[in-house]
Order: structure tokens, then sequence, then C-alpha cells
């Protein structure tokens, strides 16, 4: 079994990995997943602890993540719908109305 | 054989990899499958870790449902592939500094982390292994976290309404 | 001294609360509603607060003449270490004559102005203002400290500012204002030192305890530029700053002719009555100390004698009649100042409390003039005056006995009073007593020259007024006159008082005041034949001024001319007043006027504040633009400002708990 600091050391490089994608791609979607990305990361970290503390609460914390990870796709998704409809690009650097 | 170290380290660096690979390509399905590959092998990973309802959960919940749904949007709004365009946005070094900041802050602080000794004053001794993980999941889920629970109902109708109601037609001024 | 912080007053006492309290209250009930609800009728409250304060005064000198004193404060003022002051009541017969004749010439001055001040547009205003001085008037009064003494004195200052350019649109009226408060002010900046300086040696700003501490003071010395200057000269030096200003002597007598702009009315309350004696009464009040040393003695007198001299051989060439009286209140003054620097105190507030009856008579008795002439350009030129006699018979008569009192004809009370002053100067113990006595007597009879002047060129002859008025000249309504009668039955009486015994009376006065004031400075026992030949004298000098005003106004009218034609330079520099005003223009105005345009204007106005304005504007629309770049409107910077957000927030509760 690996030792809680694998499991934290990887739950990290993946919270990084889409951190590094939320702020960097320019594509709406692209951004949405990275965040899933994150949020995969997080699920990973709250279930190695659950598992070396034995306490329930984690694996609990990880239903709710799933949860609301789609709650959050469903609404982030319905406005990238609006924006393209509105403004016809999905790109970030070319939506500018809030430029100033 | 430690194949539980084997199996950690090949769903591990798969899963690394795989962002990574998501994260940089141009074509926005290629993200969107490849994001599709580092949630199964996380799926297994939390299989590892004992606890088979979440497995199933996140994978029915997230690669069955979530990751549709983006390949949903991405067909309706024709993305295609970014051949004129960078992929990132100007200026990333400035960014990709601030980034690098935060990991070796945080990378500096794990070990702070790691002193987490098990507390067995917690609601579960995993050792007994006679309750499978659906068991204890729904023991506590729907006794001690019902609160939450609830609150998770509520923001998922929320999400209903939510995206129902932002689709409806609007005047488009100018 | 009884000191209670916030005493609840036995039922006596609230009664000398009230008496400056009362015109306070109409004074403020006046002005915030007059315009709106009182408009004409603005008078009622103030004349009601003044009568009950005027009783209120009557019944305090009754209490006080039987004996009793009042002394208590009312509440803690100010109370920093080592200072402790109050506002506090002192009532002693110096305060309770003082407030007796403040509260009844106010009260018949206010009766008068109902008719002069009649539809003026800012009637009410007038009388709110009024009210308000006679508060402030009171307070200085009644004062058991000096720095409720400095409130009254500023405030009185200050509603005489507000009076004097009553007429605000008149530039020469508000240029008259700023002029007065601003060299009153120059006398304040000394009062205010030597309030500190007597806090400093004497360590307490109440009288009593002023007096009892001041013999250890007697011999101090302190060094000043190299100089050891007596310690009580020097205070006693920078409070009499402060009469300069306030009572008009030189050298900051130069606005009070000029504060003649303002409505008889005032001219009459605070340029002769009040205001101007606040000096002389803080002088009396503060004898002690001044006594302590001879050479502010000897000041006191000299600049007493020399604004009386001066104002003097002013006045007979002046043709508005409101200046010729003003410089005759310096005149007075000037003989009260005089008194005191003998050491005849009680003369002295004696003389100020005549003069306050004959000279505001002698002023509202020219505004009744000046009223029935209003449309006149200048209405207080005695030029186009003349043969009231017969169409103003009231105010002729009583005109004629303030100018008889004036000129200390016996039997009316300025005779009384000035024949004390002189006798005194001239047994009095200092040694320049004999000077100023002489002084007093050549001013008497120019004293009487000038104000029997104005009385036959008024009165007598034919009137050149013509064309101002509508139909024939008519006395002024009795509102205005019925104040007038009053006034002329003091000229008369309040000298009673003070009937020396010489002449068989009983010098009450004298007797009432010796408790405050002290026995008379003199230097032997009186001879009752020099005291006859000196009364003689002063009597003389009077019917001699009356005779020669006679004889160059009515008999020889040819002989008007004669001193202006003849003695030209001589002439030209009484008529110039001296040259002062040119003199203060060129020496002090005008440099102070270049040094504020070049570098006040220059440098603070323009640079400081604009700059701090300015530039603060400027530097909110810099930062603005400048901040402005932040907002790209691109998701991933934003996001990217979070995160940085997160790293500060992190960093700050992981490491600077």
């Amino acid at each position: 079994m690996p030792s809680l600091e694998q499991y934290i050391i990887l739950a990290i490089i993946l919270f990084l990995i889409g951190l590094f994608g939320f702020l960097t791609r320019r594509n709406l979607i692209v951004i949405l997943i990275s965040i899933e990305i994150m949020l995969n990361g997080i699920i990973v970290l709250f279930a190695a602890i659950s598992y070396f503390t034995k306490d329930i609460s984690g694996y609990i914390i990880v239903f709710f993540i799933i949860a609301m990870a789609a709650a959050e796709a469903a609404i982030g998704l319905s406005l990238v719908v609006l924006i393209y409809k509105r403004l016809r690009t999905v790109y970030s650097d070319e939506i500018t109305t809030f430029k100033g | 054989m430690n194949w539980d170290l084997i199996i950690f380290y090949y769903l591990a660096i798969v899963m690394i990899f795989s962002s990574v690979f998501a994260i940089f390509s141009r074509h926005p399905v290629y993200t969107v499958l490849l994001v599709l590959v580092m949630i199964i092998h996380q799926a297994f990973l939390l299989l590892t870790l004992g606890a088979e309802f979440l497995t199933v959960v996140q994978l029915i919940v997230y690669a069955g449902a979530i990751l549709v749904l983006f390949l949903f949007v991405v067909y309706l709004i024709n993305l295609r592939k970014e051949t004129k365009r960078n992929v990132f946005i100007r200026k990333i070094s400035l960014i990709a500094i601030t980034f690098l900041v935060l990991g070796a802050f945080l990378i500096a602080n794990l070990f702070s982390l790691i002193s987490l000794k098990p507390s067995f004053k917690a609601y579960l001794p995993f050792s007994v292994e006679e309750k499978s993980n659906v068991w204890w999941i729904a023991n506590y889920l729907f006794k001690s976290y019902l609160l939450q629970f609830e609150i998770i109902g509520v923001i998922l109708l929320v999400a209903i309404f939510g995206a129902v109601f932002l689709i409806r037609k609007v005047k488009i001024f100018g | 001294m009884v000191e209670k912080h916030f005493e609840l007053i036995t039922n006596f006492d609230i009664y000398v609360f009230l008496i400056p309290f009362l015109p306070l209250i109409a004074s403020a009930i006046t002005l915030i509603f007059g315009k709106k609800y009182f408009r004409d009728k603005a008078h009622l409250l103030p004349i009601l607060a003044l009568f009950f304060s005027f009783l209120l005064s009557v019944k305090v000198l009754i209490e006080v003449i039987n004996g009793k004193i009042y002394h208590f404060d009312v509440y803690t003022w100010m109370f920093a270490y080592d200072l402790k002051v109050g506002l506090g009541f002192l009532v002693d017969p110096l305060s309770a004559a003082m407030i007796t004749m403040v509260t009844c010439v106010s009260f018949l001055i206010h009766v008068y102005s109902v008719g002069y001040m009649g539809g003026d547009p800012g009637y009410y205003r007038f009388f709110a203002y009024i009210s308000l001085f006679t508060f402030f008037m009171l307070m200085l009064a009644l004062s058991n400290n000096l720095a409720e003494l400095y409130l009254g004195w500023e405030g009185v200052g200050l509603c005489s500012y507000f009076l004097i350019g009553y007429w605000y649109k008149k530039k020469s009226a508000s240029d008259a204002g700023k002029k007065a408060f601003i060299v009153c002010r120059i006398g304040d900046f000394g009062f205010a030192l030597g309030i500190f300086l007597a806090f400093y040696f004497l360590g307490t700003l109440y009288y009593n305890e002023i007096f009892s501490k001041l013999p250890e003071i007697s011999n101090k010395y302190i060094g000043v530029l190299g100089y050891q200057v007596h310690v009580p000269f020097l205070i006693a030096f920078l409070l009499f700053c402060g009469a300069m200003g306030k009572s008009a002597q030189f050298p900051l007598h130069v606005w009070l002719p000029d504060a003649m702009e303002g409505p008889t009315p005032v001219s009459a309350l605070i340029h002769a009555a009040t205001m101007v004696t606040a000096g002389v009464f803080m002088v009396c009040r503060l004898n002690p100390l001044f006594e302590l040393s001879s050479a502010m003695m000897f000041i006191v007198a000299i600049i007493g004698a020399f604004t009386c001299f001066m104002s003097a051989t002013i006045a007979p060439t002046q043709f508005d009649i409101k200046r010729v009286i003003a410089y005759s209140t310096l005149s007075q003054l000037g003989y009260m100042f005089m008194a005191c620097g003998v050491g005849a105190f009680i003369a002295g507030m004696f003389h100020l409390l005549t003069h306050a009856y004959f000279k505001a008579l002698l002023f509202l008795g020219a505004g009744s003039v000046i009223h029935l002439l209003h449309h006149a350009p200048d209405p207080n030129d005695i030029r186009i005056m003349g043969g009231l006699k017969k169409y103003m018979p009231i105010t002729f008569w009583t005109l004629l006995i303030a100018s008889l009192s004036i000129s200390g004809i016996p039997g009316f009370a300025g005779f009384f009073s000035k024949d004390e002053i002189l006798a005194q100067a001239f047994f009095s113990k200092y040694p320049w007593g004999k000077f100023i006595w002489f002084i007093g007597w050549v001013v008497a009879a120019m004293t009487a020259f000038y104000t029997f002047r104005i009385i036959f060129r008024a009165f007598y002859g034919e009137f050149k007024g013509w064309e101002y008025i509508h139909g024939k000249p008519h006395e002024s309504p009795r509102v205005m006159t019925v104040p007038l009668i009053f006034l002329a039955i003091g000229s008369i009486v309040a000298g009673w008082i003070g009937i020396p015994q010489v002449l068989g009376g009983r010098n009450h006065i004298e007797e009432f005041l010796v408790p405050v004031l002290g026995h008379p400075r003199i230097v032997h026992e009186v001879s009752p034949s020099t005291e006859y030949l000196l009364m003689l004298l002063s009597v003389l000098a009077g019917f001699f001024g009356i005779f020669l005003a006679w004889l160059v106004y009515i008999k020889k009218p040819e002989l008007e001319t004669f001193f202006s034609k003849n003695v030209k330079p001589l002439y030209t520099f009484l008529f110039r007043k001296w040259y002062f005003d040119e003199l203060y223009l060129c020496t002090i105005v005008r440099p102070t006027l270049w040094i504020s345009r070049q570098i006040v204007v220059a440098i603070t106005d323009n640079t400081v504040i604009e700059g701090i304005v300015n530039g603060s504007a400027k530097l909110i629309d810099k930062t603005g633009t400048g901040l402005r770049i932040i907002h790209t409107g691109i998701i991933n910077h934003y996001s990217t400002f979070i995160l940085i957000g997160i790293i500060v927030y992190l960093l700050v509760y992981l490491y600077l708990k």
C-alpha cells in the first residue's frame, strides 16, 4: 500500500496541472475541463486521507464533490452556450466586453 | 511482487500524463477524451482505496454524464481544431511564474500535512470487513450528514433550473 | 470660593444667572425665527427680555447696597491639569453698578430702535444682534475670572462688527466693520498674552485668587530680550493693550470714528455706553494689579491724556455730527483713563456711569435729527441742518441737557463726575497728577466748545435741508422721544449719587465702591478752599467754551472760517485727524497687503492649497488610469489575480499569525 505522502503528492500534482490549464488556455470549454481535473485531484486527496485515518467523512466529501461537480458543469456549460450565442466565440481573449 | 504499489504507480502515471496531454492538446475533443481516460483511472484508484461504491458513482456520474455533456456542447458550438491560433493566452510567462510559486509553496508545506495520525475516535473502524463501503456511506449519509445531503439535492435542483432558465430565448441587443 | 460643579441653584442665584441669559435667549429665538415669523414684530421679545433683566439688575443692586455679595460658579468650563476655569458670576458693588447701567441704557435704546429702524429689511437681525451684544456685555461685567472676561470681550467685539457693518451692502460700512474688528484684534492679542502670563505667574484666573496672590509677584522680574522687566508691569501692560483696542485709545483709536457707519442706536449703545467702557471696567476691576507698578499707572494716565487732548482738537473741525460725538467719546474715555492713571478709580467709574447717560442721549438725539433727514445724501452733515429748535422741541431740550452735562455745568451729572476726576487728579499722590489736571481742564473748555458748536449749528439759524424732506421738519415719533426724556432725566440725576462732601452731599458712590476700588489715593487731607477753587476753574472753563461757541456761531458767523483760513496747515492737520489713518495705511496696511500678495497668495494659496486640491484630484485620476490596466476583460488574467490573492492570504495566515 503506498504511503499517504505518495497519494498527497499525486493529488497536488493533479491539482497543479488543472490549475495551470485553468489559468492558461484560451478556450472556455478547456477551462471548464481544467476545473474538473482540479476537482479530481481533490477527490484523490480526500479519499486517501479518509483511508488512512479510517474516517468516513472523507468519502462522504468525495460523494458530495462529485454531485457538486455535476451541477457546476451544467451551469458552466449553459453559460458557455449563451456566450457563444451572443458573441459567436468561445475564446477568452476575444471576449472583451468588460475591458477597461 | 508488491502489486499494490505497481498498480498505484501505473494509475498515477497514466492519470498525470493524460491530464497533461489534455491541457496541451489543440483539439477540444481530444481534451475531453483524455480527461475521460483520467477519470477512469481515477475511479480505479478509488477502488484500490476500498471505496467501491464511489468508484461506480464516479464512473456513472462523471464519466457517463458530465463528460458526455461536455462533448455535446463541443459539438453544439462546432469547435474545430485550433490551427490558426495559439493554444495558450499571451503573456503566459507571468502566469507560469505565479503558478510555480503556488506549486512550490504547496509542496513545501506538504510535510506538515504528513503528520496525520489515524484517529481512532472516528466513525469507521475500517478493519471491520463485514460491512461494505455502500453500507457505511449510506449509514452516515442519511443519518449524520442528512442536512448536507439535502443541501446537495437543492444545489442540483438549482442547477437544473438554472440551466433551463439560462437558455431561454432572450432579446439580443444590438 | 464656593465651587460646585453643576450646582443646583438656590432661589436667589438664579436671578443673577437670568440677567445675562434672558437677552441671550431672546436673541437666539429672534435670530432663528425672526425672518419668517417675527418680521416686523421682532422687537417684542428682546425688549421684554431686557426689561426683565433691568428689573433683576435693580433688585440685585438693592441687595448689594445692603451688603450682600454673590460669588458662585455655575459650571466648570475648562479643566486642564492646573487650569480650572468655571462659568461664574461675581456680583459686587462694581459689577452691580455696571449691569444696572448697561441694562437700563440698553433697554432704552431697544425702545428707541423700534422707531429708528422701523421699515428696515433686516429688522429682526438688528434686534437679535443688539440683544446678543447685551448678553456679552453682561457676561463681561458679571465675570469672576479672566477667561470669562475674555469671552465677553471677544463677544462684544464680534457683535460690534456685526452691527457696524449692519448695512452690509454699503461698502464703507462693511469696511468700517472690518477695520473695527481687526484693530480691536490687535489689542485682544495683547490681552490674551496678558492672560497667559497671569496664569503662568499666578497659577489661577479667578479674581479673588489673583488678588490674594499678587504680593508674591510684586517684586519679580523677568528677562525679556535682555532687559529685566517687572512682572506686574508686563502683565498689566499686555492687558492694557486690550483696553487700548477696545476703548479706542491711542494708538488703536482709528476704528471708532469709522464705526459711525453703523446705525445710530448702535453707536449709542456700543460706542458710547458699553463696549468702549469695557476697557475702563477691566482696569478698575484689576486695580490692585495695576497699582503694583507705578510705571503702568503712568502709561495709563499718559495715554488717556493724549487721546483726550488729540480727539478734543479734532472734534471742532468735523462736519459729520456723529463723528463729532465719536471724538467726544474718545475724549471722555481719555478722561476715564486719566482718572485710573492717577489712582482715582472710583471717580473713573463714576464718570463712566454718568457718561453713559449723556453720551447715549447725545447720540440718540443726533439720531433723531438724522432720522428726519434720512433722504439726504449725507444726513449726518451739520451744514444742512439749522433752525430746528422750533420744529423739534423735545429733541432740542434733551440735547441741550446732555450738552450742559458734558460741559460740566453745575447741577448736571457731568459736572459732579468730571469735577471728581479733576480734583482727585490734582491731589493725587502720583507725581503726574497735576499735569493730568491741567490737560483735563483745558480739554473741558474744548469739550464745551465743540459740543455747543453742534447745538448751535443744528438748532439755531436757518434750516438748509428743505430739499431733502417732505413738508416741514417734524418731531420724531414718541417711541423715539420718550427714551430721550428718560436719558435726559438720567443725565441730571445720575450725578446726584456722587455729590462731594464739600458741597454738602454724602458721596454715596464713593462709599459704595470703596470696598472694591479702594480709597482715593490722595496725598494728604484736602483743604476745602482748594477744592472750591478747582471747581470754580472747571466751571469757568465750561462757560468759556460755551461763550466761545456762541460767539463764533451765533454772534459773528464770519468768525467761523477764521481759523481754517489763517492757520491753514494746522487746520488741515486737525481736519485730517492728525493723519493717523494715512500713517497706518502707509506703514502697516500697505506692507501687509504686499506681503500677503507676494508671499501668502503666491505660495500658500496657489501652490499649497491649489496643489492639494487639484493635486488630489489628479492623483486619483492617475491612480485610476493606472489601475485600469488590470481590467483586461480576459478571464485568465482575472483568475490569476484570484490566485495571487489566495497565495497572499495563505502566506499571511501561515506566517503572520
